[in-house]
């Protein structure tokens, strides 16, 4: 017990260290720059919604930032070195969670250890919340402890809290709406009860959207649920590293086609994971299961999504988490090089040699066609164990579910001709 | 069996739907034409192909000779600019430009005949672009670099 905690703090020691030189050496640029706006707009009494591409997240962390543009002022700091502290706290607050987690999980103190640092010392939580400065760290905190809270409900209160906690993490970022059909299916809970977490987490989001959506309506709304994501990773950065090959023109013309595409096969194959789920008690892995599927299927995908699998793979001690942290960090190397040099190493970017140089795209493409291959494998094989469930529905739950598997390859026939296309006009 | 049956299906309709679109690629010269003025061949691996820094690694490793770089550079340079792929122009001059001064150190003077030919089909791959734009003036650029080889 003691050398589990000893190796854990040490870790996360290390961690510190490596994350303090990112975020010291870190430059006010990118999304950074957005939240510093985004802040000030909100401190000067206007919706940040209304700057359309500004901030096409739901308004929690908005608040955040203010107080950060607040305390930056009175300290007489820079914005980006204080904003970056909240994602990397996260991080820490994640390890712990998660290390508790699986020792709740009857794992040995040293073996949870090491699983919990697996996500500190991962050089993607690393470039995501200390070079980069996004948040989706938080929100990934909130996720998981929404989960610890229904997994292990030592107090009738916790039920209570767990759609509450899942609400403000969707007041954060969108994502864990994409899992909460898993949270609403999950288990042998009556009705009223699947109800009740579900109007818990609505009303959370609607308390903290409702300000926002009284001053601007329309620009609210368009702002957070007309973003569809940039297709700067996944398959759709494979694609667009071949179409690069033209003539040096990084921006895939065919994108918007293709987050269509593929928004519509993501939510008909997350649609059959909710009913492959239904009744189970493997919350933890439908969740990993729906954002595998995301990042396997969706073209609209930004580099900070490929933490939100972490924490859960470590969850269920998954080795392919190891495979994934790896094929992730290439594609990140690639595409911060390439398109974000001032991103990950701050004021020393100049040593790359600026910005889009054609050099790094080949790890762009190769690093993103692991990252791809290792997802798609990855689904597959938590699929091939889901899949046995399916045996023990009943008739109709099984009709239905087949109903969905055809749609769901109808649905990828349009993504699969665009690849096609893609793939021809680029390598002829 | 279902499943199966249902991936047959699948595959079925994507046969019938596979792309039948394909973009004409766009050129100045062709290789015939190329060819009657001495070009020999294209590379197969080019400065715009992912693969490339396999190529520049395999030569580094190999240690390849620098009259064989000279004409591996330009044959790539004759592709990127006939194909008119003039995103990669920049860098293709550019490492063409840099065989061409080590070789101007090293004082070859086995190249003088193979630069004459160079200017001729760099000069024909020049006057395919408007004058003084900047492909133009980039293709100029290894066209003065080569004179100074004869």
């Amino acid at each position: 017990m003691k050398e589990a905690k000893l190796i854990l703090v040490s870790g996360i020691f290390i961690s510190i260290l490596i994350r303090g030189f990112f975020i010291f050496t870190g430059l006010e640029v990118g999304d950074v720059k957005n939240m510093h706006d985004t802040a000030n707009m909100l401190l000067s009494g206007l919706n940040p919604y209304t700057n359309s591409h500004l901030y096409p997240y739901p308004p929690l962390y908005v608040f955040v930032e203010a107080a950060t543009a607040l305390f930056t002022n009175f300290a007489g700091t820079s914005f980006h070195f204080l904003i970056k502290f909240w994602p990397n706290l996260a991080d820490i607050f994640i390890t712990l969670l998660l290390y508790k987690f699986l020792r709740k999980q009857k794992v040995s103190p040293t073996p949870a250890a090491i699983w919990s640092l697996l996500y500190i010392l991962n050089p993607v939580t690393i470039i995501t919340s200390s070079a980069h400065g996004q948040f989706d760290s938080i929100v990934s905190l909130l996720t998981i402890l929404s989960i610890y809270l229904l997994t292990f409900p030592s107090k009738k209160f916790y039920i209570l809290l767990s759609p509450i906690i899942l609400g403000l993490a969707i007041s954060f970022k969108a994502n864990p709406a994409m899992i909460l059909p898993v949270f609403l299916v999950f288990g042998q809970r009556a009705l009223p009860e699947r109800a009740r977490f579900f109007l818990l987490t609505c009303l959370t989001i609607g308390i903290i959207f409702l300000p926002f959506l009284l001053l601007n309506f329309n620009a609210t709304l368009v702002s957070v649920f007309g973003y569809s994501g940039v297709s700067d990773f996944g398959y759709a950065a494979v694609l667009r590293a071949l179409w690069y090959q033209i003539n040096a023109e990084y921006w895939l013309p065919q994108a918007e086609d293709l987050i269509g595409a593929s928004k519509l096969a993501f939510l008909l194959g997350a649609a059959l994971l909710v009913i492959l789920s239904s009744g189970k008690d493997t919350l933890i892995r439908s969740c990993l299961l729906i954002y595998l599927l995301f990042l396997t299927v969706f073209s609209g995908q930004s580099a900070q999504y490929s933490i939100w699998v972490l924490p859960l793979g470590i969850l269920l001690r998954d080795r392919w988490v190891i495979a994934f942290s790896f094929a992730a960090l290439f594609a990140h190397l690639g595409f911060y090089l390439f398109f974000a040099p001032e991103l990950l190493l701050g004021k020393y970017f100049t040593i790359t040699g600026g910005f889009y140089q054609t050099k790094y795209m080949p790890l762009y493409f190769f690093g993103n066609l692991m990252l791809w291959v290792v997802t798609a494998l990855w689904l597959l094989k938590i699929l091939k164990g889901q899949w046995a469930n399916f045996q023990a529905f009943k008739k109709p739950v099984k009709s239905l579910a087949l109903a969905l598997s055809v749609l769901f390859l109808v649905s990828l026939i349009p993504v699969i001709n665009l690849t096609l296309q893609i793939i021809q006009a680029s390598t002829k | 069996m279902k499943i199966y049956a249902l991936i047959l299906i699948f595959f079925l309709i994507l046969t019938f739907t596979l792309p039948s679109r394909v973009l004409a690629v766009s050129e100045h010269l062709n290789l015939g034409q190329l060819q009657s003025m001495g070009f020999t061949k294209y590379e197969s691996v080019n400065g715009n192909s992912l693969l490339y820094p396999f190529k520049r690694f395999r030569e580094k490793i190999f240690r390849v000779p620098d009259q064989e770089l000279f004409d591996t550079r330009f044959n790539e340079l004759i592709y990127i600019a006939n194909k008119k792929k003039t995103g990669f122009l920049e860098e293709s001059v550019s490492r063409y430009i840099s065989i061409s001064g080590i070789l101007m150190q090293n004082k070859k003077s086995s190249v003088s005949e193979k630069a004459k030919q160079n200017i001729k089909i760099l000069e024909k791959l020049r006057d395919g672009y408007p004058a003084n734009s900047l492909p133009w003036i980039q293709i100029q650029k290894t066209v003065d670099t080569t004179r100074r080889l004869q």
